[in-house]
Parts: C-alpha cells; structure tokens; sequence
C-alpha cells in the first residue's frame, strides 16, 4: 500500500496553474459497422474486443491542479461469457476520486440502435477498507453483439503518475495514451513494448499553463498508441505478467515548486538513494546506538564475527513475527517495531539491519521487486518498483542474504519471492549498486531406498533427505503437524505403501537437511511365481507439466534443483530378474541440465542410481521444446518395471 | 413485571460478574481440552436481549486460547454490521500464556472493511475486524462486542461446538424477553453434547468440556454434524418491514404480500411480446420453455443489495429495462412473464450452494437464494434463472435434492427439489484405439454424459479452444504426457439433458516397446484412480456424496508383427459402496475389446466401513493402473 503514496506524498502544489490543456472524450462514437460485426478478423476466438481505448493525464485547474486522467473506452461484446466486461470496477487509493462517469450501452432493436444510458443512480461507491475506495457499476441492457462506451477521470493528489498498460486479457483495437505534464515535472517516460509503436509523438505545449505572477508554463507532451493489440495470456511457470505486457511507465525525476525549490526524486541514483531511505525506509537507517544498548549483551559479545552474526539474525527472527504485509502502511519507528515484536517486511528487516549494524557486522539494506511484482529497470534511477527488502552481509569476504519475517528460513536464506533478478543494495559510503540476488543453498532431494523380500511382501526403506527451498517447504508444512498426520499425509500421497515404521521422526529443526526415514511394505506382492514392480516408489514424476505446442515466455523455476534416486533391491532366494530397466542418460542443450539411470546386478543385488538435475533457473521459450522432451524422457525412464521370477526345482 | 425486570438486571449482573472466573493462563490445561485442538474456546457468552420487535441487543463474551499458527483463526474477533446495526462496544485484550495482559484494542483499533463478496455490485454489509499479530505461543484473547439490531428477523443462532479442531471449555447462550416476544426455538442434532438446558425462560443454554474434534474427508457436512439452537420470533421486523412467521404458510403470505406481489408487474409493451413468443405453442411446459429462454437471452446476474433488497426482488419492470437482476430479481422477472402467458409459477427460498435443507417445522427467514418453482399438475419444474446456459429445468447440484420453500398467494409450502442420484449420474465412454508399431495410441473418442455428470460437463462448451486442449491434456488426461488434442466436437442436448464430446487425439509414446514385448496400459480414456486419504483411527461416518456410474467400452487395434497371448482375467467387485467390472476380450488375432463399468453408491456408512471403502476403491485404482503385454511374432 504504502508502494502508491510511497514516494509520491502529496504533491502540493500552491500555485495558481490556469489549466488550458484538456482532452475532453466524448461519448457516442460507436458506428452501426461496429455493431454488426460478428467476430475481430485478428483474433475470431476472442469472445470480446476493446474497440478503442484512449486515456489522457494532465495537470487539472478545476480540481486543485491534481493530476487527472480522462479514461474512454469503447468494447465489443461477442459473446454471452464475456458480458462481465460490462461490469466496471475502479479501486482508488486514499484521497483519490473517480468523477464524470458516463456510459452507454448500444443494441441494435429491429433496424435501429438503441442506447441505453447508465442512470446515476446506478453507480456505486464502497468504502473497501481504510485506504481504498470502490466504485462500480455495470452497463444495463447487455446482449450478444453489443458494444458497451464508458468514460470516467481520476483526480490523483499524488505525484506518481500511473502505468497506462496497453495489452489485456482481451485484444484491443486501438489503445492510445497520452499526457501533457508542466515543464516544473521531470518523469522518466519507459515504454515496454514487444513491437513498434504505432504512434509515437512527443513535442512541447507552448503556453499551456500560466502562472500568476510568473508567465506562462510549457507542458511536454508525449503520445503514444497501438493498433491491433493481441490479448495476452499467461502461462505456467511464468515470472509476473507485469514483465512481459505492453505499458508505459512513468518515474518523476524532480518537481520544482514556483518559488524555485527543486524537489529531486530519482534524478541520479544518489537522488533515488535518499528517496528511498526517507521515503522506504522512514529516516530508520542509523539506530544502530538503540540497539546496542537493547540487544541482549551475550550476543553482542560473541567473538566470532559469524556466529554473532547467526545469533543477532536468530534472536531477531525469533523474535519478531510478520505481520503478513510487505510495507508498513504508516510511518514505522524500528525501535516500536523491536519491542512490540511485530511488523511488516520493511520494519522487520530493517530492524535486522540496524542490529547488525550495532553488532559491527558489515551490512547493507537491499531494496527489490518481487516475483509477482514484476522486475525492475536498468535504463535509469528508478524507486517506484521495488516492493521489498533484505539485508545483506558481507562476512570474511562472504555474501549473505537475509531476511528475518520467516521463521523456516535458515541464515542465508531468503523466501522465494524474493528470487527475482537484482536487487539494489544500499551502500552509504560507495553508493548503491546492483547485485544478483541467488540463493545461497542448493536445493535438491536424495532417495535412498532399499528393497527386500519376505513372505510375499516388499519391504523398502527410505532414507529421504532435502535440502534447500525442498527442505524448507517441508518445515514450513510440518511445523505444526503431528507425526501421525506426517504418515497419514505420506499415506495418502502414496496410497500402495502401508508404512510400518517410522522410528527416526522427521526432523524439524532448522539444521539445513530435512531428513526422513520411513519404513513401508507392499503386500501380496507375487503372483503366479511373478514379482513385478516399480522401484521409483517415491517422488516418481508421472506427469509433464509442459504440455503446450508453444510457449511466448520464458520458463522460470526461481532456482536450478536436482533429484536423485538411490536403489538398493536384494533378488530374494531362488528368483531370477527376468525384466529390469537398461542404463540411460538425456542431456538438456547448453549444459541445460540432464537426467540419467544407471544399473547393475551383482550377485544377488540390483543398484540403481538415478538423477535429474536442472542447472539453469529459467529457460527461455526456444528452449522450451528441449525442456518438454527431457520430461518425457525423465518419466518415461522412471516408468520402469522390475520383474524377478521364482526358478522351478 | 416489575419482579420480573429485576430479575433480568441481577442475571445481567451475574452473567457479567461472571465473566473472567477462569483462570488467563494457558499454562496446564487438561488434556481433555488440548487434544487435537489449534485452539480452546475459553468461555463464550452471547446474550441477546429483545427489547422491542424492531430492536435487540447482542452482547458476546469470547475468550479463546490460541494453541498454534493454525488456531488464529479460531479468534473470531469481528462483528459484522450493517445499515441497520449499531456497533456499540467493540474491545480486544490479549494475554501471553502466564495470563499477563499484553496487549489492548479499542474499537477504533478494529479495521473496517466491507464485507461485499466478488459477485455482489453493491451492498451494505460491512465488518469491522480484528487484525492480531501473535508473538508467542500460546496465547488468549477476550474479545467483547455489544451490538444493537433494528432488524430482529436474524436472531444469531447458537452453534455451542466450534468448529473443527478447537475445543470448547466453556459455552454459553441466553435471550432475554422483557416484552414477552412470542418466541421459538429449536435443538438440532443435540445428541450426546455436553450441553445443559440451564432454564426455559429465559432461554439459557451452556456447553462444558467438549473436547476438539478433527476434520474428515469423506463426511456428514459440519452443520448437520454438530449442535445447534435455532431461534426466531413469530413477529420480526426485516430492515424496517414487519414481519411474520408463525409458521410457514404465514411466512409465506407475509413474503407474498409485503415483499413480492407489487413487483411482478409489467408494462403492456412487454406482455404483448410475451403472448407474441408464445402464440403458437401449445402446451404450457413448452411455453415455459420460451420465455425461460427469452430470459436467459435477455438478462444476466448482477447482485445489488440494497435495503430490504436483500429479500425483496427488484421489480420486473426495472429487470426488463436494465437487463439485469440478482437471483430474486430475475426470478421475479420471469414468473411476471409466465404470468403474462398464463402459466403458473412460485418464487421458491433454497439454501445454495451449501447442501441444506430449509427446516420444515421450523419457520423464519432461511434460504440464500432464490428459484422458480412451476407446479405443472404435480410435476414439478424448477428454474435456475439465474444461468445463461441451463437446459430448462434443469438445476445441477447447486440446489438439487434439498426442502425448499416455494411461495404461493396461499402462504408458503415446503417442497423438495429434483434429485440425480446414483445411476442418472451416468458417462458412456466408447473409444476406437489404434497403436501404432511405434508405441503410438491414435485414438476417437464419444463421452456422453448425464444427470449430475452433465452439470459437470456442459459449461465447457464456453471455453476457447485454447482453453479446451489445456483441459483434455492437463485436466481430463493429465496422467497420458504427450498427448494432443486433434479435434472436439460438442453436442450438448438440452431437451434431453445429455452432453457429447467427440475428441481426436494422438498419444506418442504410449507404449513401451523391447525387443520381444509391447507393454501398455489398457485403460487409456478413463482412468479412476480415486482413493480416499488413510486414517488410522476414523472418528466419523463415511458419507459418499454423490452417486455416478461410468461405462467405458474401448476398442482396441493392436500394431503388426505382434500379437495376443495372456489376457488378464475378468474382474468383478460388488460392494455395499458400489460395483467395478472390467474385462479384456479378444475379438479377432488383432483387436482387443476392453470394457468396464464403476458404479459408485451415495450413502451414508458407520465408521467402521471407511477402511473397507478405501480398500474397494484401492482395488480398483490397481486394476484401473492394468498393463497388458504383446508378444513380437
């Protein structure tokens, strides 16, 4: 929430602008043409289709000189599934307003076009919580074939001017955007598109403000447009769709106020540096002073700069408990944050940073965007993406990232959503700078199972260690489960295998490894002298999770993991193996990663060795192909079948 | 009356006194309490006073112990509230697990948020809630909230057992009648409950000791599984509206005359057109159909709750111009349009679409949602109006087989709605497949479905065709990789309620070839691998919901250079839950014809039969698992 008003407080403006600079949409633009078309040529599955669409942002006189942005839109309605399109909500942030909402509803009646007008009275305004606002209403007389026009403005006191996006889940004739911003307002202008722009002007408004007492103000103008806009559509695997839709993005520079006070936001990175400190992280950077006279003295003590560092990252994650939001709505004080034991992300790790700092650990505050967030710009100093932060430690040359909302995560490990490119890390003497943020512990899981024989029954035992995001989802799911829940959720997973016993109990504690040991049992194994099975018993992977004939974006897994299977079968007395799998080996292009089986008999023993491994994150989507293949490979090997015969005397 | 009053005042007195004599530590609690609890209700007291018909007071008292993370929920610190209510006191104070107080919440601590769900334009309700962030545990929480109702019609009920997982020390309800309201109640599923009938009146009830119980798949729904006080009062008021509910025929003439019969008229313009659809149709049924169908045309569900809007419909002549209308509006709408071609039929209160029965002897404002009943000469019909897409009469399982209560101008009458039960739940699968030399399945497939398996099936004929391969590769056949979706085909016949699906498909790789052998799964097209999740020890009855039976008859053409040798043996299972059969016949030295049946029976079973059922359902996931091998000529 805060990421809205975040850098952008209140721009007062107490000048006397005299607004001369104004769109003014008007409705009644659709044409019979549009209303007996019955399907978009571009794109005949689509149910709907925004006609056109145009939005404006300007600096507006009769409402206080707020930013307003003047939204039309005009859409085709095909199809009865999409009749929800007519159902409009806009959900607005504190002090801001929605005003002028207009719409029309056309239909043609016999050989004539019906309009049908939206009633005042039929727009609604909620009150969602204490920072958000509602309004909605829904276009009457909708039917097949329809074309539904609506219109609306947005007074915004704040001076982050919003993404205009241009693609949708529904395709778009003509998407337009444009903005007239006074000369005194500096943005950097970002244009994220898969193709060129259709329209593209930019050019100075001469006079299209004036000032009393000053003159007159100039206004940039910028415009940009597409025609003929697919819809978009997500995929599995995919990082945030906010990464890959044609938008324009807006980041302010500066504003200079009339009295020739400049106001510099992220007009270099040192600009962007102290936005964020004051802005983010509310002033809390130095108060490392409170905490070296709070913090329990044994851990400040502690000789040994890692195991400080470990102990002061312990107590604080212990300690403090998350509150589920990634910023603190109101200004946040760590001092409040440290004895009333709760808060946001910001607050809970930036009461991290300023422990450490108290303990004389080298760290640093990182600022990033998460996954779902979207990644963040390079081009230039930007602040208004991020959306979270860590804390980085550098101890005896070594990097560390951390974060203490979770209480799973392990020194050095940092929640998932957080893998998601660079983060910026806030160096106060050197300036900040980028850096990969990776984990920094691999994640894979190890099967070792062994398989025996008796009285028509196999017995197998299951040593399964993890490691890495497999071991701290595993923590994360049984830290409040009892040990029989543990076997009945193992039971149900696997509903062939009885276990039996399950001596050593799954360890929880936060040592790394998640170690499992169970012992399980397949009854009424044989028949007619004949035992058959499958030794991947656990973690069999059966199905392909990549199924489409093509793919837009990239793969992306957040980390590169392995599997391995480790076999053991001892081939009971008097039987021989009459079918068992042979050695293989897939390997991905571009050391990608590989999947292999290798076997062998001795004497009375079969050992198989099984492993997958993918080495890369993400994939791209020409590498797609190559990752559908290896998993249709991968399940085909471990669709494997062990047969043992009983010899005849 | 005057001995009386006191009386009130010194039990009010008592109750409050009463209060906090439990000891705040949540240190040594018996273990009778903490056993499978996330979270122990400590003492819980509602007490509602009813002042006058339009006007209550609702006090409660709730201290809860939170055990673990998963027992926060178990708070329940909220209050929900609407134009009609007045949050009077709203508190919050929590105490670590030595009983020290931590921790304090005012009212205007408490977020406030609307309480509108995803599907509703626009309505009143709002809730102001508690947002805790715990920082140890355990931990306890008193929340207290006093709140006055001008609408009476909703006396809260009394569900004295908690929920799932959390355990109850202490409970208790009382209501308060000064004005000697005529008032009823009703004990449902009491059983074998600790709870104490502690007076008549006033009524006042208290539940000790009930200990935490789990949560099974597989049972009897929570509501008719635990204890519940249903109370009501005979005159009530509804947002401004007197009410009256003695029993359910004069409910259903209050609702006929003060809620209904002044919005189901419409303007001449759209009766003529009305009587125009139908002019040459015959049969009253047969007209209903067309005006059932000009409706779903014509409109579609927006929800907007506004006032007594909550129970009164939108008048058809404002349906009839917006094109919209919630549930009561739409189906308003069409009984005023039925009414304008002379067939008759009642607006009808159903819950949806939690599986509930309005209580026949037991008469107040029920129901969440509103059908159409047509009584068509003792044939009922029953109208969803509310769907684009429903065949006529048709309802699916969001309202089948439930006691509604349908309104006539002779007051209101409880009636059942249409069941699909067992076999009507049918699915024919027929399969011609061909394996290839390669290890490839080319394979045609026709899915009829019926009964309940239509309403499952049916709203795909709106997905894209992007959509439909994603859902026969990763839904439908998830477990055959590499398969591809060549052509689908729908036929969806609504007169007589059956859905077709006619796919192509190609799997490469079905099979696994080796130098002798052609291994594959028989079972290509429908694989039921269904088994109920294991409990060591079951605590409650087995429910199988639903009823359905599938019938598969696959084809199969076996490649060149290879052929049949030893055929799996036919198999046969017959249990109380249901039957399997499959059987593997050969029709000539290269086609196989595979046939199987699985009939799954909705019943209600002791405990003692789950691990049976799961063992019937585990035969057949194997057999549904069934390689065969062909041998290399």
């Amino acid at each position: 929430m805060k990421k809205i008003a975040l850098l952008l407080f209140l721009s007062i403006i107490q000048t006397v602008y005299c607004q001369r600079d104004k769109e003014n949409f008007k409705l009644d633009r659709t044409t019979r043409d549009e209303l007996n078309i019955a399907v978009y040529e571009k794109d005949s599955t689509a149910n709907a289709v925004v006609l056109e669409e145009r939005g404006h942002e300007f600096v507006d006189e009769d409402n206080d000189y707020k930013f307003r942005r003047d939204i039309y839109k005009r859409i085709k309605i095909f199809d009865k599934s999409e009749f929800e399109r007519a159902t409009i909500s806009i959900n607005t942030y504190k002090t801001k307003k929605v005003i002028d909402i207009k719409a029309i509803t056309y239909t043609i009646e016999g050989n004539k076009i019906k309009k049908t007008h939206l009633l005042e009275k039929d727009i609604y305004v909620k009150k969602m919580s204490e920072y958000w606002t509602q309004t909605s209403f829904t276009l009457p007389n909708i039917e097949e074939g329809c074309v539904i026009e609506f219109k609306y403005s947005i007074i915004n006191p704040y001076s982050k001017i919003e993404d205009w996006v241009f693609q949708s889940d529904i395709p778009k004739i003509k998407s337009d955007f444009s903005a007239s911003i006074p000369g005194n307002w500096k943005h950097n202008i970002r244009l994220r598109s898969y193709r060129n722009l259709d329209r593209n002007n930019t050019k100075i408004n001469k006079g299209c403000i004036y000032i009393p007492g000053i003159g007159e103000g100039d206004c940039s103008f910028v415009e940009y447009g597409f025609d003929h806009v697919p819809a978009f559509k997500s995929e599995d695997y995919m990082l945030s769709e906010e990464n890959f839709k044609a938008k324009v993005i807006f980041e302010p520079i500066s504003f200079t106020s009339t009295d020739g006070r400049t106001t510099k936001y992220t007009k270099t990175w040192k600009d962007a540096d102290k936005t964020l400190r004051k802005n983010f992280f509310d002033g809390q950077t130095s108060k490392a002073k409170f905490f070296k006279k709070n913090l329990p003295n044994q851990l400040l003590t502690i000789k040994d700069n890692f195991s400080r560092a470990e102990a002061i990252y312990t107590h604080i994650q212990e300690k403090m408990n998350w509150n589920k939001r990634y910023w603190s709505p109101e200004k946040l004080k760590v001092r409040n944050t440290y004895e009333e034991k709760t808060g946001a992300v910001d607050a809970i790790n930036l009461t991290l940073y300023n422990a450490l700092t108290a303990a004389n650990i080298e760290a640093y505050l990182v600022a990033l965007s998460t996954r779902n967030n979207g990644t963040v710009t390079k081009l230039f100093p930007s602040v208004s993406e991020f959306n979270y932060v860590i804390v980085k430690v550098v101890i005896d040359d070594k990097t560390y990232f951390l974060d203490a909302t979770d209480k799973q995560l392990l020194f050095g490990e940092i929640p998932m959503r957080c893998l998601n490119g660079e983060g910026r890390v806030l160096d106060t003497k050197k300036g900040s700078y980028w850096e990969l943020i990776k984990p920094s512990y691999k994640s894979y899981v190890m099967n070792n199972i062994s398989f025996s024989f008796d009285k028509n029954q196999l017995n197998g035992k299951i040593i399964t260690s993890k490691n890495g995001y497999y071991a701290y989802n595993e923590r994360k799911k049984n830290n409040t489960i009892s040990d029989d829940e543990y076997i009945e959720n193992f039971e149900t997973k696997y509903p062939f295998l009885e276990v039996n016993d399950f001596n050593t109990i799954p360890s929880k504690t936060l040592n790394g490894t998640f170690k499992t040991y169970v012992e399980v049992s397949i009854p009424d194994i044989e028949k007619n002298d004949l035992i058959r099975f499958n030794p991947f018993i656990v973690d069999h992977i059966t199905k392909n999770p990549f199924k489409l004939e093509e793919r837009h974006f990239p793969v992306d897994f957040g980390y590169s993991w392995s599997k391995s299977h480790n076999i053991k079968i001892k081939i009971p007395e008097g039987y021989i193996v009459t079918k068992m799998p042979k050695s293989k080996k897939i390997s991905l292009p571009n050391k990608g990663g590989s999947t292999f089986l290798s076997i062998k008999q001795q004497n009375n023993q079969i050992s198989i060795y099984a492993k997958t491994f993918l080495s890369k994150a993400i994939y791209t989507n020409k590498e797609y192909h190559y990752l559908k293949e290896f998993y249709n490979k991968m399940i085909q090997m471990q669709d494997c079948l062990i047969e043992l015969k009983k010899q005849k005397n | 009356m005057k001995t009386y009053l006191f009386c009130i005042i010194a039990s009010i007195f008592c109750l409050t006194a009463n209060t906090q004599n439990f000891n705040l530590s949540s240190n040594n609690l018996p273990e009778l309490l903490t056993n499978d609890a996330n979270a122990i209700v400590r003492k819980h007291t509602i007490e509602i006073t009813l002042e006058a018909v339009d006007k209550m007071v609702v006090k409660e008292f709730r201290a809860v112990t939170v055990l673990n993370k998963d027992g926060n929920k178990k708070v329940q610190a909220y209050v929900n509230y609407n134009n009609d209510t007045k949050v009077n006191n709203l508190s919050a104070r929590v105490y670590d697990s030595n009983g020290k107080e931590i921790k304090k919440y005012s009212k205007s601590k408490f977020k406030d948020v609307s309480a509108v769900d995803g599907g509703t334009l626009y309505s009143d309700s709002r809730v102001k809630y508690l947002e805790h962030t715990p920082v140890a545990y355990p931990y306890t929480i008193i929340f207290e909230s006093e709140y006055t109702n001008s609408t009476t019609g909703f006396i809260p009920s009394w569900y004295p057992v908690d929920t799932y997982s959390t355990s109850v020390e202490s409970a208790e309800y009382k209501i308060l009648n000064p004005q000697r309201l005529a008032i009823k109640t009703k004990e449902k599923n009491f059983g074998t409950y600790p709870i104490q009938k502690i007076t008549k009146d006033p009524i006042h009830y208290k539940i000790e000791n009930q200990p935490a119980l789990k949560y099974e798949n597989s049972s009897i729904g929570f509501s008719e599984l635990m204890p519940c006080l249903l109370v009501g009062l005979n005159n009530f008021t509804l947002k401004g509206v007197p009410g009256k509910a003695d029993n359910w025929k004069e409910f259903g003439l209050w609702m006929n005359d003060k809620l209904i019969k002044h919005n189901v008229s419409l303007n001449e313009a759209t009766i003529s057109e009305a009587k125009n659809l139908v002019k040459d149709i015959e049969s009253d049924m047969d007209k209903a159909k067309a005006i059932y169908e000009f409706v779903q045309n014509k409109t579609r569900y927006i929800s907007v709750q506004v006032g007594i809007g909550g129970w009164e419909p939108i008048p058809a002549k404002e349906v009839d111009k917006l094109g919209y209308g919630d549930c009561k509006g739409l189906t308003n709408y069409t009984k005023a349009l039925l009414d304008a071609v002379g067939v008759e039929s009642y607006h009808t209160l159903v819950y949806a679409p939690v599986h509930k029965d309005i209580d026949k002897d037991f008469s107040s404002l029920q129901g969440t949602h509103m059908i159409l009943n047509l009584p068509n000469n003792g044939n009922d019909i029953w109208l969803e109006c509310t769907s684009q897409i429903h065949p006529f009469g048709f309802l699916g399982s969001f309202t089948d087989d439930r006691n509604v209560l349908v309104i006539t101008p002779e007051g209101g009458i409880i009636k059942r709605t249409t069941s699909y039960k067992n076999e009507d739940n049918i699915q024919t699968t027929k399969a011609k497949i061909e394996l290839t030399k390669e290890g490839n399945v080319i394979g045609d497939v026709e899915i009829t479905s019926k009964g309940i398996q239509y309403a499952y099936k049916f709203p795909i004929e709106n997905k894209s065709e992007e959509d439909l391969k994603k859902y026969y590769t990763s839904d439908v056949w998830s477990y055959n990789n590499n398969l591809d979706v060549k052509s689908i085909e729908f036929q969806n016949d609504k007169d007589n309620i059956e859905f077709k699906e006619n796919i192509s498909v190609t799997i490469n790789d079905y099979a696994k070839i080796n130098e002798n052998e052609f291994l594959f799964r028989v079972n290509v097209f429908n694989k039921n691998s269904y088994i109920p999740k294991r409990y060591r020890d079951r605590k409650f009855p087995l429910k199988i919901e639903r009823g359905y039976k599938d019938v598969d008859e696959f084809t199969i053409t076996i490649p060149e250079n290879y052929s049949i040798q030893q055929l799996p043996p036919k198999k046969e299972l017959d249990s109380k839950f249901g039957e399997y059969t499959m059987e593997i016949k050969k029709l000539d030295d290269k086609t196989l014809l595979y046939s199987k049946s699985i009939f799954i029976k909705e019943g209600v079973y002791p405990k003692t039969e789950y691990n049976s059922y799961r063992k019937f359902r585990k035969t057949i996931a194997k057999q549904e698992n069934l390689r065969i091998a062909l041998q290399k000529n």
